[in-house]
């Protein structure tokens, strides 16, 4: 089921009528079964595969808290993240696999061919086994304890909220929240609907409108595009992806929030960070702390921080640099670009990150990043206009088509004719501009209005605008970006 | 207030806003019909239909496309030529809805005794593009003798298929979303006009935001529009397929640059626009089509003013639509080319 959609709206009323009203048991069975309708909604086929994932994870982790021999646990431990990957493989990297096996048996003139078979991917598969299956090593790890409890289990899997897209969350986190239903405070009520109008309003007004221009500037031939048209695409991409994708997050964390279960937060202003590795304190922050802890850390040798906040950038491992760290990094964030899509360009994506991580760590060690405002600012600047530019291979055709745009970067002999509208530059300036001031606005804002009155009306004026243009605006069945992933 | 009671009362208010909100869509724009691409027109400037038996000879989109058809269609037309242009086919300043008579009638009307049936597609800054989709949807419907195509340089600044040039097969809903999410919209469109306040509004909101874009900066109908290279490149890759398809289908095509106001600066860089001409005759002599330049043949009394597009301005000068007397001349030049070709 779609967030944007009226079947969602109908279903979310009935759902939070019942939640608020029944008791523990039926509250359980209430989430379990709406999780599944809200699922089915989309294929009702596909609800046995996660079921499958529910179920080998309920066992293997009590399995774990029966057993103490550490072989079999660690055989049991192998086969669950065999089976919980083995399906994420199978269904999302199966095309990509094949491709390339076949490409390179052509190489060598070979007659071999891997079939293809019509597999779909199943929505949010990403998202449901990287949470198992954090579940399944942090109980292997002893560092939570296995919930006996099936029904509650299947809900921290399943919780629709943040099924298709996220957050990522952590056990420790949210089965407590799921168990023992918080108090009902009309204050959450109220801050969730808000968060939900709020994530309509970025998604159906401002995503949906910038995705047929960028669609358009993505079709030029690369050839005639200057220096300009190519940072004004990567830019209007940038801003796409990024409402649409923090509109989900919005609006999982709102809808959370109806409930009276807290949802960490999964954006905090991306493109304000003043180096590449305060973006991914600062981006999916959820996935980012995912892959800290059950990729990074672990392969640099760090305890595992067992929370889905902080993303990766924390000072513990302000490491100096060495080749060790590099090829950590590298791989660390090539498996950050595989997990986004089974092609080479998010590869490519997750490397060019790498690498500026990296240019930047040396840079911080050589010149020191924070040392005065100046240097902050073009640091700011600089990451700014890199991560923009490194979201080229994520939007493009292929990654050959990715290096061929970042191609007219330097070889490109007219710098500033354009290759699109006016409007696209004017609306790439103008959504840069405001998303820029957007926070410093509002702060301004919350310091000069003492008057508790005049702030109600403002608020109240915002939220008119802001409903008026979801409802002339909102167009339904317009998937998010991240259900691809 | 405490502070329960003062978030109490902010939730009942914010509850309300969507009703509110509606009510107030409701009460600005139902009705209203202005869309946002033919912002060009009203005042001054109008867009008309014209009749021969009771039949549409010209139409503007596919959903009236059935009744054009039904006219070129009948069987009393030995031959069948397709008009293919911008919304200057279709309109005429200081015209009068009921009694104006576009170029594309007087030529129906003329061709209608000697048995060739001749209809109109005219969309607002139709581009190459746009004309070969259609073009090509027509094609299948019905086969057409000849095909006129006026050349305005303006609209090689378009650079996309606008979605209501593209047939969607109706799809049956396969997903219970599918199915539930168009019930509920069946639903809501027959009690409230749910699609018809929001298009509106939706088109209002355009409207605004151009004109404030022009306000800001100062565009004007004479401002000068520079060519972009990849759409312009683009649109003469589709003029160059339109008539490739054309020859081998023994198809005549003629092409004509549509009159411009020239009276004043033409908004266009000249060295720019000149070249477009001269290229497009080149064009039409390599795949043997048929090429007339009526740049000038619509003289300077016969052009008026539009609508504003700017925030405070009322109207502006036109450089597109013309008075029905424009439509005069410009029916007797397309009759006379296609008299010499027939």
């Amino acid at each position: 089921m779609l967030f944007n959609s009226f079947t969602f709206f109908a279903f979310l009323i009935i759902f939070i009528s019942g939640y608020w009203f029944l008791n523990r048991k039926i509250r359980l069975y209430l989430i379990f079964s709406s999780s599944l309708v809200f699922y089915g909604f989309w294929k009702v086929e596909f609800l046995s595969l996660i079921l499958l994932s529910v179920l080998i994870n309920y066992f293997s982790s009590l399995f774990f808290e029966k057993t103490q021999s550490k072989s079999k646990r660690k055989i049991v431990l192998f086969f669950s993240l065999l089976s919980n990957f083995g399906l994420l493989v199978f269904f999302k990297y199966y095309y990509f696999i094949s491709d390339n096996i076949n490409f390179i048996f052509n190489i060598i003139g070979s007659e071999i061919n891997i079939p293809y078979y019509n597999i779909v991917l199943p929505l949010g598969i990403s998202f449901y086994t990287f949470q198992s299956v954090s579940y399944t090593i942090d109980v292997f790890n002893k560092k939570i304890k296995a919930e006996k409890e099936f029904i509650l289990f299947s809900n921290y899997v399943i919780f629709f909220p943040q099924l298709i897209a996220g957050p990522i969350l952590r056990a420790k986190e949210i089965i407590w929240q799921l168990s023992d239903r918080p108090k009902f405070k009309i204050e959450k009520m109220y801050r969730g609907i808000k968060r939900i109008v709020f994530g309509l309003f970025l998604k159906v007004v401002i995503a949906d409108h910038l995705a047929p221009i960028v669609e358009q500037c993505f079709l030029v031939d690369s050839k005639y595009l200057s220096i300009i048209d190519i940072f004004t695409m990567s830019y209007l991409f940038g801003f796409q992806i990024y409402f649409d994708f923090s509109a989900y997050s919005h609006i999982a964390i709102g809808l959370a929030m109806l409930m009276g279960i807290h949802f960490p937060e999964n954006f905090n202003f991306p493109y304000h960070s003043k180096s590449p590795k305060e973006f991914w304190t600062r981006w999916h922050i959820t996935l980012s702390s995912w892959v800290r802890d059950y990729v990074y850390l672990p392969m640099m040798n760090y305890k595992n921080l067992n929370k889905s906040e902080g993303g990766i950038g924390l000072s513990i491992y302000k490491n100096s640099i060495s080749f060790n760290s590099i090829i950590i990094l590298l791989i660390t964030w090539m498996l950050m670009g595989i997990w986004h899509g089974a092609h080479w360009k998010f590869v490519v994506w997750g490397v060019s990150h790498a690498l500026i991580i990296t240019f930047y760590r040396l840079f911080d060690g050589i010149v020191g990043l924070h040392k005065n405002h100046w240097i902050a600012f073009a640091s700011w600047f600089f990451t700014l206009q890199f991560l923009m530019l490194s979201w080229i291979p994520f939007r493009a055709e292929s990654s050959s088509h990715a290096f061929q745009l970042w191609g007219r970067l330097i070889n490109n002999d007219n710098w500033f004719e354009f290759g699109f509208k006016e409007n696209t530059y004017l609306i790439a300036f103008f959504i840069t501009l405001t998303y820029l001031i957007y926070p410093y606005l509002v702060i301004t804002w919350n310091n000069y209005t003492k008057n508790s009155l005049l702030k109600n009306i403002t608020e109240f004026v915002c939220l008119f605008f802001i409903v008026t243009m979801v409802l002339i605006f909102f167009k339904v069945i317009k998937q998010f970006i991240y259900f691809q992933f | 207030m405490s502070l329960k009671k003062e978030i109490k009362t902010k939730l009942f208010f914010f509850l309300l806003i969507p009703f509110f909100s509606w009510f107030f869509l409701h009460t600005i724009f139902f009705g209203d019909k202005q869309k946002f691409d033919q912002l060009a027109l009203g005042k001054k400037t109008i867009a008309i239909k014209n009749y021969i038996n009771n039949k549409p000879i010209n139409c503007g989109s596919y959903l009236q496309l059935e009744e054009c058809l039904n006219y070129i269609k009948d069987k009393k037309f030995k031959k069948r030529i397709l008009w293919v242009g911008n919304s200057q086919l279709d309109s005429v300043n200081e015209g009068n809805v009921i009694t104006s008579k576009l170029a594309s009638y007087r030529v129906s009307k003329y061709f209608y005794d000697k048995e060739i049936g001749v209809m109109t597609f005219a969309a607002p800054n139709i581009s190459f593009q746009e004309s070969f989709v259609v073009i090509k949807h027509l094609k299948k419907k019905i086969h057409f003798d000849a095909i006129i195509l006026p050349l305005v340089f303006d609209d090689t600044r378009e650079g996309e298929v606008r979605e209501s040039f593209i047939i969607k097969n109706k799809k049956t809903p396969k997903t219970f979303q599918e199915i539930s999410e168009n019930k509920i919209i069946l639903y809501l469109d027959k009690r409230i006009k749910w699609n018809k306040i929001r298009s509106s509004a939706q088109g209002k909101i355009y409207t605004f935001l151009y004109k404030t874009r022009n306000l800001i900066f100062r565009i004007k109908p004479t401002s000068t529009r520079k060519s972009i290279k990849p759409i312009f490149d683009k649109n003469i890759l589709f003029l160059e397929k339109i008539l490739k398809e054309a020859k081998e289908s023994d198809v005549k095509m003629i092409l004509y640059v549509a009159p411009l106001r020239n009276d004043i600066k033409i908004p266009y860089d000249k060295i720019e626009y000149h070249s477009f001409i001269r290229y497009t005759k080149n064009l039409s002599i390599n795949f043997s089509s048929n090429f007339y330049n009526l740049e000038n043949v619509v003289p300077k009394f016969l052009w008026g003013e539009k609508a504003g597009t700017k925030i405070g301005v009322d109207t502006e000068v036109d450089f597109m639509h013309f008075k029905e007397q424009g439509h005069a001349i410009l029916a007797k030049n397309i009759i006379s080319i296609l008299d010499k070709l027939f």
